[in-house]
């Protein structure tokens, strides 16, 4: 199954192999900034401008399981765990809904949080914001474990990822450029240029900002998109293959 | 022209401007022009009311206003000029409607008119008085007083008529005939409007009697104006005297009725049905006779009033005289002060006596009469407690509290019977078993009439808080709020407030921490402090759903909320929502509650068996479809009566889900389908 959302307001569920579409909710608000399923791909989450990130049953049509309003301005981006939902939003805010517990945590970041992910280790957040360094913050209390700075994130939201060797942030940016750290040390690993990549004679337009980010859950790769284009990367061989 | 007959008489030829007259359609009031008396055009532009001023609005004249002529040289200074008002003015100024209108009246006369040119005009009171000082003459005091009274009240109008012949009363004209004076008045009420006879009688009288006088013409009738004082429209007569109720128009209308049958001048069209008579028409007949003056009237006899009452009866027996007894006569040694016998207790044979050992000092005071109260009673609060402290008068400390709100309060049980240390200690024994869950058996000593006396004494004794121990009152107690509802509402109630005390340590459970102010997290946003500055906590309710899709057992299981607390919005019923949340306190529909703590049941049950054993939930679902539907048959049916418009939404899925979906129900209500 694939579940997006777009301006339209309503998360759309595809079958991947008919390429039908099996499920439409409406209620949103607002255009739909982020989607995610949830492990068992049940529940269908959608953050939504309208401040809300609505849980639908996937084999319902009807209304939303849950509808978490407790931001204050538009939620940018949403990602679930096994036992958690973080959501990042416009007011400056990285909440954690801990389901197992029943607690909400909130933490104030100061600048509008663009891209949120829970960690792989189900010990912390890794949260990008507006104008600001990501940073990884520890869940149980909300100390800043590590910033990552060097990229440049003032007007679009520009999306970060945590690689599946966890010891690799990489981030997108609008100066054409993807940037990976460290984890432990902070410090830029690699930067990934993507001006100048050219394709075989043809002209390709230099892509200047690099908007998302998407890292495979097992390999060592992922897939950065800019303008029209979609790169996927792979670390060992640093090969890039264009889609 | 001459095969033709002219038939008819033709139009008259009219002059242009009168054909133009009558074939013009109506000037609008737009083309309406004011011209003054010369033709000259008015208030030029938009007029909206008001007067021109001078030369069309302008100066005085065409050529402005004209000065006067102004010279000024060696020889000939210029005059001072008086400017006047009448300067200023022009034509329509003096005109009829102007401020300075020109007309003629008559001079005021309190000047004396018989004076002649040359004298001098004297006030009456100037004139002397006295006789003597001027001659005597032919005319005398006659003339003296001529002089003093001067008739001054008619106007010289009336004088000169007067002078002519003119009589008060009389109208002004030449004299006529009868014929042509009663002609004259006819025509005079006819131009009026009023309808008028020509009175011929009149004439023939005067034929007889007077018959060459000439009749001068009727004086005008004075027009008395009446001032309005009422608040009626114009023209306002109340109803006149003329009207149904007079006896007068009884008679006309008796008159009117030509035939014994036809209904004469009163209308029978509304009011009264076919089938039915007309009621008997008491305001148009109208006949003395007809009313009654006394009851009974058919017997014609005047009754005697009695001189006493009829219904009592003179008796035939002779009651006796009263009998006057005497006063009573007092001994000479009479006092009318009572003084006791003291009754001396040593002289009471032996059995009172004993009577009395068994007693408290208060029993024997209430036996004897003497005293209600308990001593304790009488002494103020204050005392009290000093004497149970055994402090004294002198003691300084001042009382703070009141031992007695004091024990109410913790629970402690004054001591209300003090003065009888046995019924104190069964008291104080009493509380004790009380407080314990038992009964106090009842003293041997004691029959059970009194038994049962002092028990419901020390009921009222109790305080409120081990009254509320009694097992009458115990079962009659009951909680006013469901626990379920009372929990969530207590939840939300101590979020809403801020609590001003240090939260105990079960409090710090479902605490809401402060959210610090703004520039404080942004200051240790900016000094990477992150941590307690920038976090906060809340406690969060997820929905059952959401719970039970991630396979993870609720945390809060009793809750009927959703969501924070604290953060509780109000509920968006927008066309598209199908849930209904009640504002802020998330609390079920009354009609869903037995459901919901049944499927809660079940769900634990559920999940119970989910999570530790592991068995296929295929099952345990076979089972719990069968009631669920039942008793979710007629919610639905209900519900879905109510709530029409989210019915297209709620189709149940697939064949397999048995479960049926309530439009309205908030998203609390898990779902009984079938597990992945």
């Amino acid at each position: 199954m694939i579940l997006c959302g777009g301006v339209d307001k309503q998360p759309t569920i595809f079958d991947v192999e008919t390429g039908k579409m099996l499920k439409r909710w409406r209620g949103h608000g607002g255009t739909i900034n982020s989607v995610a399923f949830n492990e068992e791909s049940s529940v269908a989450f959608s953050a939504s401008q309208d401040g809300t990130v609505r849980c639908h049953d996937v084999r319902s049509r009807g209304p939303p399981i849950q509808i978490l309003d407790e931001a204050t301005d538009s939620v940018l981006s949403v990602d679930v765990n096994s036992h958690e939902i973080a959501t990042g939003s416009a007011d400056s805010h990285v909440r954690i809904f801990d389901i197992r517990e029943g607690r909400l945590f909130m933490d104030f970041l100061g600048e509008s949080v663009t891209d949120v992910h829970l960690t792989p280790d189900n010990q912390c957040v890794l949260a990008a914001s507006m104008n600001s360094p990501i940073r990884l913050i520890e869940k149980a209390n909300g100390n800043l474990l590590s910033e990552y700075s060097g990229h440049k994130n003032t007007d679009f939201k520009i999306e970060c990822d945590i690689l599946s060797s966890n010891d690799e942030i990489v981030s997108g940016s609008e100066d054409g450029q993807v940037y990976i750290w460290d984890v432990i040390e902070a410090k830029v690993v690699a930067k990934l240029d993507h001006r100048n990549i050219s394709q075989a004679g043809k002209y390709v337009s230099p892509a200047k900002f690099i908007h998302s980010i998407s890292a495979h859950p097992t390999a060592q790769s992922f897939i950065t998109a800019a303008r029209e284009r979609v790169y996927l990367w792979q670390l060992p061989m640093e090969e890039e293959m264009e889609e | 022209m001459s095969d033709f007959a002219i038939y008819g008489t033709p139009f008259e030829v009219l002059e242009d401007e009168e054909k133009d007259a009558i074939t013009r359609k109506p000037k609008g009031i737009q083309d309406e022009i004011v011209t003054d008396e010369k033709g000259r055009r008015r208030f030029h532009g938009a007029f909206t009311g008001g007067f021109s001023a001078g030369y069309f609005n302008s100066v005085g004249s065409k050529h402005g206003w004209v000065p006067q002529t102004f010279k000024s040289s060696r020889e000939s200074r210029a005059e001072k000029v008086q400017i006047s008002a009448e300067d200023l003015m022009d034509d329509e100024d003096m005109g009829e409607f102007g401020i300075a209108s020109r007309k003629i009246r008559p001079k005021r006369d309190f000047m004396d008119a018989f004076a002649l040119p040359g004298e001098k005009q004297l006030l009456a009171w100037e004139r002397s008085v006295l006789p003597s000082s001027s001659s005597i003459s032919d005319e005398g005091l006659s003339a003296k007083l001529a002089e003093i009274i001067r008739p001054v009240n008619d106007s010289i109008g009336i004088r000169l008529l007067k002078k002519m012949g003119w009589r008060e009363g009389r109208g002004i004209g030449p004299k006529m005939n009868r014929k042509s004076l009663e002609r004259q008045k006819l025509n005079e009420l006819r131009a009026q409007g009023k309808t008028a006879v020509f009175d011929k009688e009149a004439v023939e009288s005067a034929q007889e009697f007077v018959p060459n006088f000439e009749f001068s013409p009727e004086d005008i009738s004075r027009v008395y104006f009446t001032s309005k004082e009422d608040k009626h429209g114009l023209g306002y007569v109340g109803i006149l005297e003329t009207s149904v109720l007079k006896q007068s128009y009884g008679e006309m209308a008796a008159t009117l009725k030509v035939k014994q049958k036809s209904k004469g001048i009163k209308g029978q069209a509304f009011g009264v049905g076919a089938f039915e008579d007309d009621d008997e028409d008491i305001y148009t007949s109208f006949d003395l006779s007809q009313y009654d003056f006394e009851l009974d009237s058919s017997s014609t006899s005047v009754p005697e009033v009695a001189r006493y009452d009829s219904t009592f009866v003179q008796s035939t027996k002779k009651s006796a005289l009263r009998k006057n007894f005497p006063l009573p006569k007092l001994p000479h040694d009479f006092k009318h002060t009572h003084k006791p016998i003291p009754v001396d207790i040593k002289k009471m044979p032996e059995e009172i006596r004993k009577l009395g050992h068994k007693m408290t000092a208060l029993q024997r005071a209430q036996f004897l009469g003497e005293r209600d109260v308990s001593v304790m009673e009488m002494l103020s609060s204050k005392d009290r407690e000093r004497l149970k402290r055994g402090g004294s008068r002198w003691d300084k400390k001042p009382e703070t509290v009141n031992t007695s709100a004091a024990a109410s309060t913790s629970g402690v049980q004054g001591d209300p019977f003090e003065e009888e240390p046995m019924k104190s200690h069964r008291f104080k024994q009493y509380v004790q078993y009380l407080r314990r869950g038992l009964t106090y058996p009842q003293p041997i000593d004691m029959t059970q009439l009194e038994w049962e006396h002092e028990v419901e004494e020390f009921q009222n004794h109790l305080s409120p808080e081990l009254r509320s121990l009694l097992p009458e009152v115990r079962a009659r107690q009951q909680p006013l709020a469901k626990v379920a509802y009372a929990d969530s509402i207590m939840e939300q109630l101590k979020g809403r407030f801020q609590k001003e005390t240090k939260p105990t340590s079960d409090e710090l459970h479902h605490e809401k921490m402060k959210v610090p102010k703004d520039h404080d997290r942004l200051s240790a946003v900016k000094m990477k402090m992150f941590g307690e500055k920038t976090r906060t906590r809340y406690d969060w309710h997820p929905a059952k759903d959401l719970c039970k899709r991630f396979n993870i057992p609720d945390p809060y299981p009793g809750s009927m909320l959703v969501g924070v607390l604290q953060l509780q919005k109000k509920p968006i019923i927008g066309k598209n929502e199908d849930t209904m949340e009640l504002a802020g306190l998330g609390l079920p529909n009354t009609a869903l509650e037995l459901t919901r703590k049944r499927e809660k049941d079940e769900f634990e049950k559920e999940t119970q068996r989910i999570v530790n054993e592991n068995v296929h939930p295929h099952q345990i679902k076979q089972e719990e479809p069968t009631e669920d539907t039942e008793l979710d048959r007629p919610m639905f049916e209900l519900l879905k009566a109510i709530f029409d418009e989210s019915e297209e939404e709620n189709e149940p899925e697939e064949e397999n889900e048995t479960k049926i979906e309530e439009p309205i129900k908030p998203q609390l209500v898990k779902e009984t389908t079938n597990g992945e």
